[in-house]
């Protein structure tokens, strides 16, 4: 099992709310493991602890061998965790473009003062940097087309804005993308495009960690779902497994 | 010894008034988590109007007091229905209206210029003379000031804690969106707060206008230093405001008589710089971070 | 119904050429000025200034502009600078040039050791902070009498000199404005095209998504500060050495928000705004002598319409409205965030 991305006894508690209790899991290379679970099962709360917008308690998250429980956001993106956030985090007046150079350049470092005085090697980095902008956009580019590159981001319609928060994130080129609930607010038929893409994506290699909601993108294209409620992992297995689980039944249905 | 205990008095003076300011600023921000700038300039306005009314109209001091809050509330009322509420309904955010109410403070100073011009204006105080504690000579007005404050703090907490209208307050600043939903006016909420709010830095200004004479500048100084108050005391919460006022007065007080009168301002920006660099959420924990 | 106006006009047409003929031309005419103004020695002067001012909110811009954060207290700044340039070159006779560079050097550094600490405050109180380390650093200025002459300040601050040529008439030193403004202009630009600017840019309209994406929050936003500082300083230092004379009154809180006021008026993180935003305010205090007393009261009321009614300043506005413009050109459908579905997205279905 070539496991991408560790969870080890994570713990997370806010006052006297234990939102993580002692979860585990392990995402495999290549790919989809979606999490899921009732509102409060501290899906979102697994995601912020990975990626360091939260301590956690206890416990170890490990990718690719490097423990990334107690550093920055950026140090972990540097590590090559990428994201999407659920509220939609973009850059209002930024342009599509610039979304992409900035996911894109997560991987570089330039001389401040050599970009200053407009150096010859900054400018080749940044015409560098430009030559990938379509590559960036990867599945996305015939939504967010390259007669719209220098559209600001808070003037696209929602599910081009879903998809922008995407493509930054899978512009990084992320050993593991996490993405929290993608679909979020998108009609039935952005959804299911929403569903085939990111099929794709993992087909291609990419190694995911999905949160959602709409269990018929869960089963279409997850080869392993894990459920949590109340921050305690549940049920682990294929997408059939858990959703046949009785403790995942109740916690859906039950108080 | 005596002096030592003058001088602590005299900061204790200074240090109600930067209370009082400071918790305008708190209130207004705990309120509708916005920010106004101008509170400093209600405060000098609050001590014009007390000029206007006693020695231009002639009107008995109560009435002074009545008439600067009165005033100042619809004047800070105003603000709030022709400004901030227009800016917030564009998407404007706490740092935009910070920057307007900065423009404000501007236009109010000038103003004040313009009308009252620019020397200092003496008021007669409401109570003349002094009191003696021992061998400590007091003036009558200082307790004025010391009850107006402690007064205005526990009404103001008592109100926002215990009526209708301070709960409909929390909760309009808390989640605007539920407070409309549940049928709470939230915009004339917040025009009432920002009435408010400026009222009682009105009410400080008409108090110590005896002391410090009615002066357009006054409330640029007065009004950093009451925003450092509430800072220091933990932003938005109102005994933080009374705490924070208070140190600030004696410290500034006591470094001036002590250490250099050249840096009186300075001690308190000092204060302020300090607490916002290593303690930012105040003596009584609020939140400062990004 | 003004949208389809303005399309028929075919904006693009003329803009899109217009833009290098401006910025040479501009140049061309900023080279040209003391000639054409031979004679009016007080308004070359005022052009000094509004050279040196423009350096200022430069910087300031690139910290407003670009970073997103407020300082209502660089006046600090070009003092510090100032005063450094003038002590430097007066008390120990170092050459006008080095003191100039060791002003740049005390900019750079008091800013950075500011900005540390105090960058990971909300918006409202490092505006604060920087209040109150406007405020300390004035009265520094004013209470070292033995260092920085006090309340007096410091006199007889020498000229530069350029070979042997001695830049003591204002035309002369007018050149030499320009030159830091031109290249202060240009490494603005250059940092806003690379990497570095995206990531200032990023921090200041999304921090969480910045930092999610390989920006650190604190060292991003305090490189902002010390180069902002920098510009702050030098614009001091050349304050100085123009004005022969600096005392603490020339750097207090009122300074600073006034340079705030020229980059929001002018508009913010556009590279004409400053200009626009300087040389209107300088002119108008300058001979708007006439209506002293209204100068207040007008200058309150620009501030409170521009952040209200025109946020993005007088620059950016019209930036904005040529971006829409070319918007509803290129592509059909409607700008602005909708949640239900849109046109294009029932069409691509």
């Amino acid at each position: 099992m070539d496991s991408r991305l560790q969870v080890r006894n994570v713990n997370k508690a806010f006052g006297g709310i234990q939102a993580l209790d002692n979860v585990d899991l392990d995402v495999r290379a290549g790919e989809i493991l979606a999490v899921i679970g009732p509102n409060g099962s501290g899906k979102t709360t697994l995601f912020n602890v990975i990626t360091g917008v939260l301590p956690a308690d206890s416990g170890s998250v490990l990718l690719k061998g490097q423990e990334l429980l107690g550093r920055r956001p950026d140090q972990i993106r540097r590590l090559g965790l990428s994201r999407t956030f659920q509220t939609l985090e973009l850059f209002p007046a930024l342009t599509l473009e610039e979304h992409i150079l900035i996911g894109i350049q997560a991987n570089t470092r330039t001389n401040l003062l050599a970009a200053c005085f407009g150096m010859p090697s900054v400018r080749r980095q940044e015409k560098e940097l430009r030559s990938q902008i379509h590559k960036g956009f990867g599945p996305f580019g015939d939504r967010l087309t390259s007669d719209r590159y220098s559209d600001r981001a808070d003037s696209l319609s929602y599910a081009n804005r879903r998809r922008l928060e995407i493509a930054r994130a899978l512009s990084a080129e992320p050993e593991v993308l996490l993405l929290d609930e993608p679909a979020a607010g998108m009609n039935p038929h952005e959804r299911a495009q929403l569903t085939t893409t990111i099929g794709h994506l993992r087909d291609q290699g990419q190694t995911i960690l999905l949160i959602e909601h709409h269990m018929e993108l869960v089963m279409s294209i997850s080869d392993r779902v894990v459920a949590l409620d109340h921050g305690q992992k549940i049920a682990e297995g294929t997408p059939r497994e858990v959703v046949d689980n009785p403790l995942v039944v109740e916690a859906y249905l039950g108080g | 010894m005596e002096a030592f205990v003058r001088l602590v008095i005299a900061g204790l003076m200074a240090g109600s008034v930067y209370a009082l300011v400071g918790l305008s600023f708190s209130f207004v921000y705990k309120g509708t988590n916005l920010i106004n700038w101008a509170q400093g300039e209600w405060f000098m306005l609050g001590g014009f109007v007390g000029f206007t009314v006693l020695e231009v109209f002639h009107f008995p001091f109560w009435s002074a007091i009545v008439i600067a809050a009165i005033v100042i509330f619809l004047a800070g009322f105003g603000v709030y229905r022709l400004l901030v509420h227009r800016m917030v309904q564009r998407g404007a955010k706490l740092l935009d209206v910070l920057l307007a109410t900065i423009g404000l403070s501007i236009l109010l100073q000038n103003v004040a210029m313009l009308i009252w011009g620019t020397s200092v204006r003496s008021v007669p105080p409401l109570l003349k003379g002094t009191l003696s504690l021992g061998a400590i000579i007091v003036p009558r007005q200082y307790m004025i000031i010391f009850f107006t404050t402690v007064v205005a703090v526990a009404l103001l907490y008592t109100f926002m804690q215990r009526t209708d209208f301070g709960t409909a307050m929390r909760a309009a600043a808390d989640n605007p969106y539920a407070a409309r939903v549940v049928g709470i006016p939230e915009h004339l909420v917040n025009a009432t707060t920002w009435g408010i709010g400026a009222a009682i830095a009105g009410i400080a200004g008409v108090m110590v206008a005896p002391i410090f004479g009615a002066y357009f500048f006054l409330g640029l100084t007065v009004g950093i230093k009451g925003f450092a108050a509430a800072v220091v005391g933990g932003f938005g919460r109102p005994y933080g405001a009374l705490a924070g006022g208070l140190i600030l007065g004696v410290v500034e007080t006591l470094g001036a008589a002590y250490i250099s009168s050249a840096w009186k301002d300075g001690f308190a920006m000092a204060v302020l710089v300090l607490f916002l660099l290593l303690r930012p959420h105040g003596l009584f924990r609020a939140e400062a971070f990004d | 119904m003004r949208r389809l106006a303005l399309e028929k006009l075919n904006l693009e047409r003329w803009v899109e050429p217009a833009r290098r003929p401006v910025r040479y031309g501009t140049l061309a005419l900023a080279l040209l000025l003391p000639a054409i103004l031979a004679g009016n020695n007080y308004f070359i002067l005022v052009l000094c200034l509004i050279g040196i001012y423009l350096l200022v909110v430069t910087g300031l811009d690139i910290l407003y502009g670009f970073s997103g954060q407020v300082s209502l207290g660089h006046a600090a700044f070009f003092g510090i600078g100032a005063y450094v340039s003038a002590m430097a070159s007066t008390d120990l006779g170092i050459s006008v040039w080095l003191s100039m560079v060791l002003a740049v050097i005390a900019g750079v550094i008091v800013g950075a050791i500011l900005a540390w600490p105090s960058v990971k405050l909300v918006h409202h109180f490092l505006a604060l902070v920087t209040i109150g380390f406007g405020e300390i650093v004035r009265l520094l200025f004013l209470n070292s009498r033995e260092v920085t002459g006090g309340f007096e300040g410091i006199g007889n601050i020498p000229a530069p000199s350029v070979g042997g040529f001695e830049l003591d008439s204002y035309s002369r030193y007018y050149y030499l404005v320009l030159v830091f403004v031109v290249a202060g202009m240009v490494v603005k630009r250059n940092l806003r095209n690379s990497t570095w600017g995206r990531k200032l840019v990023a921090v200041r309209e999304n921090a969480t998504a910045a930092e999610a994406f390989g920006i650190p929050l604190l060292s991003t936003r305090t490189i902002a500060f010390a180069i902002s500082a920098a510009y702050g300083a030098l614009g001091g230092a050349l304050y100085a050495h123009l004005i022969s004379y600096i005392s603490p009154g020339s750097f207090t809180f009122n300074h600073s928000t006034l340079f705030l006021t020229m980059v929001l008026i002018g508009g913010y993180g556009t590279v004409w705004g400053p200009i626009v935003g300087v040389t209107t305010l300088t002119l108008l205090t300058e001979y708007g002598q006439r209506f002293e007393q209204y100068q207040g009261v007008f200058f309150g009321l620009a501030i409170i319409i521009v952040v209200a009614a025109m946020p993005r300043g007088i620059v950016g506005s019209l930036e904005d409205i040529y971006a829409d413009h070319l918007r509803q050109k290129s592509h059909r459908g409607g700008r602005g965030a909708t949640v239900v579905a849109t046109t294009e997205e029932v069409d691509d279905g």
